[in-house]
């Protein structure tokens, strides 16, 4: 089996959850589905790291689980940011940004 | 709170994992039917959209693998899962378990046992306060160390700076005679100088210390007054007659202090020099708090210069040291301890190739259950750990079982070894053994269970999984690692066998050495008469004359005599001599000899041959002319190609006045310093009756039949005699040439012992590999039989694989035992290191019980049947 978890993906992958729960609590489904659907289909969350990773940031405190009904009245299990959560996502974004900075930079030089 | 809520979802995790699963499988159930749904509204039908939903989603049992990864209590959750799952495993495969169990509980039980007795004797400081701070200081001239004399002592008080207190402490030869209402009593006990309960740091709990003013005054053991005192109070300020002298009791040590010395420590006064020497006192000291042994012999060097000011014709070079009290009391065990461990080391070396073998046999077993849990979405790091724990489970329960052993074998090893290693009764399973035993079981466990886990054939596993596990051999690398295990542990086992052997022919050759006498029918005594009247030297000679003719008398004694030392290990003294004509100049040093002081009829009582001239009679006596025997050595050191007799020597250190001793026979050789240091030596006997000052003679006594029962009839005649003086060390002329080989017995008979262990294991090594062997190759036999090979063939091609590992581990052991067998030099008495015998013979052993060993798996191939075999594929 490949493995996806690479660091850089991991990293990635926890941003991009944070910033859709920081839209609204959502379960797994609608996490992926939402992924996708914001980077216009380019980025594919592989499954395999998506619940994994979930529950790396329930270990961290930065997200909470808890059991809702859908809109369909349907059992499902809603992740939610915690105020740790929303922290960390503005630090993350932070170092996101000056990272696509810098190599956007880098890569202008080269032009 | 961050860490609280993650605190709360581990606990959850690892709590309620009843719920966490459920709660898992709702929530993949939920994210592939929203798929499934999304899927038909995109238009797929039903099962397509089924199927796309899994494919996008992937191995529903490695992601739910991945999820549990990643709860934080992973960990403990497996080795919890691991552990049960692993106990299952074990009791499943009951031969396995216990023949691991047994190989680990082994391994572990000897080491165990030897590092308990290392631990108490050699680890653990001395049971007195601040034990480390315990030196006993002595003097060393060149390679010559000798305690110290009354003038050292009495300036190491004065000019100590770096020591907190001093005190000395000398024996008496034989103990104390205390008379008692039963009559007279032999108690062990030394001279001490006051300061002696300070430099241990331990007072009396009933009584008191020394005080200076004290004149004849004695501090008694806990178990002392106990027994022979009975506890009482009065007996505190009352009398104790020692050597005829009273002297008053005025202290008794807390129970468990370990009296050095004995039972009985009395007050001893330093003499006022008038001389150098004697060296005699053991001078113990303590250190300063806050001083170090380095800054403590600065001062040493400082007393030295002084002392020798004051008697400026003692030697110069002469050094004093300071060794570290424990050193002092334990370190002659050192060496046989150190040499244990290496061997229980061995052993457990063996045992642990054992496990890794049984494990290999095993896990080729259960490549397929490997195989099977892989593709249901176990990763090979949670694989490995899982064989790991078990293995390490293995371990401690090997552990266990080695603990009860070692708890066996130290009751044994106390018994033997207690006259033997100091300490002995010290020694116990504390804390520090149990912990030794679990880490030592984790350790082995987890070591025996990696080497399976490493060379699993990851890549194949799907294919063995395929293969239906009929095949199951497990590949090449698997095989080539379990004969290296099986010649590796031969090769041990011949080391430790070579060693045995080697430590068994010295023992031999020790209790059969020829030396110079006949033990049988003579029983030996001591006694130390008191010094009034027998200082002097009339009334002693009296006392020898009478004592002769009596015990001559006792029907079936044939002859009696007195001497100062006793073969074949209890040498009284050496001395300085001087042959005439090859006197040394200034400055050069000077012979020594093996001395004693014996009656003509010492030679009789041991049948030690009279060569040349004469031995002594009752008229070589004082005031006659000086007259010596001497042995054959002492003829062929000094004069090999001439008369001795009529040949003069002098006694001690040269001067011109000293007078001429006439050399007047010459005996036989006798052992007089056993071991393997010992041998025979230039002996010196001078005529007791011109040597008088020495009251406290051996007795020799020979007999025709057994003479212990004459015993009770000597104790009667000396009693009539003398009845102030006891019978001290009655033991036959062959009990002491059978006690002065008791270690050498000690160390022979464990290392035999623990070479048996070995050769057991390594047979059950070779039994495995081989017998997995056989059935490995059970259709290669089939054919070979259908073929018309005849059993004996058959036999023989497993045989000699067998050899083969046999013959690689004894080309490798013999290898190891030629560089490990020279750390054995000093246990060894005319046996090389590298004797031949020792090692074909082990060699030979190993190659027989390698044979043994397989006898049943290649029997077992020859009776394979070719046509069930046949058909079976």
């Amino acid at each position: 089996m490949v493995d996806h978890r690479t660091d850089l993906l991991k990293g990635t992958l926890d941003l991009l959850i944070l910033k859709t729960l920081d839209l609204e609590p959502m379960h797994g489904w609608g996490i992926s589905e939402r992924i996708q659907l914001f980077s216009d289909a380019v980025l594919q969350v592989p499954t395999g790291s998506l619940y994994p990773a979930l529950q790396r940031l329930q270990r961290q405190g930065l997200i909470v689980a808890g059991w809702r009904r859908t809109e369909n009245n349907r059992r499902a299990r809603y992740y939610k940011l915690t105020p740790d959560g929303r922290r960390r996502l503005r630090v993350e974004r932070e170092s996101w940004d000056r990272m696509s900075l810098a190599i956007n930079r880098v890569l202008q030089v080269s032009y | 709170m961050r860490r609280l809520r993650g605190l709360t979802h581990r606990i959850r995790a690892l709590l309620a994992t009843r719920r966490v699963e459920d709660e898992l499988d709702e929530e993949i159930r939920f994210h592939l039917e929203r798929d499934i749904e999304r899927n038909v509204r995109l238009g797929m039908d039903e099962a397509e959209a089924r199927r796309q939903a899994y494919l996008r989603f992937g191995g529903v049992e490695v992601i739910k693998e991945q999820v549990r990864d990643e709860s934080g209590v992973r960990w403990i959750k497996d080795m919890i899962q691991d552990a049960r799952y692993a106990l299952r495993g074990l009791g499943k495969a009951p031969v396995f378990t216990i023949a691991a169990l047994l190989s680990l509980g082994v391994g572990i039980g000897v080491n165990t046992a030897i590092f308990s007795v290392v631990n108490g004797v050699l680890l653990q400081p001395l049971s007195y306060p601040e034990a480390g701070q315990l030196y006993l200081v002595r003097i060393r001239w060149h390679d010559y160390s000798s305690p110290l004399s009354d003038a050292d002592l009495l300036g190491l008080m004065e000019g100590r700076q770096h020591l907190a207190s001093v005190a000395g402490m000398w024996f008496r030869s034989g103990g104390f005679t205390v008379a008692t209402p039963d009559g007279p009593e032999v108690v062990h006990g030394a001279w001490v100088t006051d300061a002696i309960t300070v430099v241990f740091g331990v007072s009396p709990i009933v009584g008191r210390s020394f005080a200076p003013e004290d004149e004849l005054a004695v501090i008694i053991s806990h178990r002392y007054w106990q027994t022979r005192l009975q506890g009482s109070r009065a007996a505190i300020g009352g009398i104790i007659e020692l050597d005829g002298r009273a002297f008053s009791i005025v202290g008794v040590m807390p129970p468990g202090f370990s009296l050095p010395g004995g039972d009985i420590w009395a007050l001893g006064r330093l003499k006022e020099p008038t001389r150098r020497g004697p060296f005699y006192i053991q001078a113990i000291a303590r250190l300063r708090d806050g001083s170090t042994a380095e800054l403590a012999e600065a001062d040493l060097r400082s007393v030295e210069l002084l002392v020798r000011e004051g008697y400026p014709e003692s030697a110069s070079g002469w050094r004093y040291y300071m060794l570290p009290l424990k050193q002092a009391v334990v370190g002659h065990a050192r060496a046989t301890l150190i040499l244990l461990l290496g061997a229980v080391a061995c052993v457990l070396l063996i045992a642990v190739a054992n496990v890794v073998n049984l494990l290999l046999a095993r896990g080729s077993l259960r490549h397929r259950e490997v195989a099977l849990r892989s593709a249901l979405g176990a990763g090979r790091g949670r694989l490995v750990r899982q064989l790991i724990t078990e293995s390490a489970i293995l371990g401690l329960l090997g552990a266990l079982i080695g603990l009860a052993l070692a708890a066996v074998a130290l009751d044994v090893l106390s018994m033997g070894a207690s006259a033997i290693i100091p300490r002995m009764s010290e020694v116990n399973i504390d804390a520090s053994v149990l912990g030794f035993a679990l880490l030592l079981g984790l350790a082995c466990g987890t070591i025996a269970g990696t080497v399976p886990a490493l060379t699993l054939p990851w890549s194949r596993l799907g294919e063995l999984l395929r293969e239906g596990g009929r095949g199951g051999t497990g590949g090449g690398s698997r095989g080539k690692t379990r004969k290296l295990l099986v010649v590796a542990e031969f090769a041990l086992a011949l080391s430790v066998l070579i060693c045995a052997g080697l430590l068994a022919k010295s023992l031999v050759r020790l209790q059969t050495a020829d030396l110079g006498i006949d033990e049988a029918g003579v029983v030996t005594f001591r006694l130390a008469l008191p010094d009034d009247p027998y200082s002097e030297h009339s009334a002693f000679e009296n006392f020898l004359t009478v004592l002769e003719q009596r015990l001559s008398a006792l029907p079936a004694v044939t002859a009696v005599g007195f001497s100062t030392a006793l073969p074949p290990d209890r040498l009284g003294l050496t001395n300085n001599y001087t042959v005439e004509g090859e006197e040394p100049g200034p400055g050069e040093p000077q012979l020594t000899a093996e001395w004693l002081l014996v009656t003509g009829s010492y030679f009789d009582a041991l049948r030690i041959p009279l060569l040349r001239g004469r031995t002594f009679t009752l008229s070589d006596r004082e005031g006659q002319p000086g007259v010596v025997v001497v042995n054959e050595a002492f003829v062929r050191k000094h004069f090999p190609d001439e008369d001795p007799l009529g040949k003069r020597l002098k006694s001690g250190r040269w001067s011109p006045e000293a007078p001429w001793l006439t050399l007047v026979g010459v005996v036989g050789d006798v052992t007089y310093q056993s071991g393997a240091a010992g041998g025979v030596n230039p002996t010196v006997y001078t005529a007791y009756r011109q040597n008088l000052a020495w009251h406290a003679p051996y007795v020799v006594m020979r007999a025709r039949g057994d003479p212990e029962p004459l015993v009770s009839q000597v104790r009667r005649e000396v009693r009539a005699l003398e009845p102030r003086t006891p019978l001290r060390d009655v033991a036959t002329m062959e009990q002491l040439v059978r006690g002065s080989t008791a270690v050498q017995r000690f160390r022979g008979t464990l290392f035999v012992l623990l070479a048996l262990v070995a050769l057991v294991m390594a047979a059950t090594g070779i039994y495995g590999v081989i017998s997995y062997h056989v059935a490995s190759l059970r259709r290669e036999t089939a054919i070979r039989r259908a073929l018309g090979a005849r059993n004996v063939q058959v036999v023989g091609a497993v045989l000699r694989q067998a050899l083969l590992l046999a013959a690689l581990g004894v080309v490798v052991g013999s290898a190891a035992a030629l560089l490990l067998t020279r750390a054995l030099t000093a246990f060894l008495f005319e046996v090389s290191p590298t004797d031949a015998t020792a090692f074909a013979g082990a060699a030979l052993v190993l190659f027989a019980v390698a044979i043994v060993a397989c006898l049943v798996p290649s029997v077992r191939a020859s009776r394979v049947d070719p046509v069930t075999v046949l058909r079976e594929e």
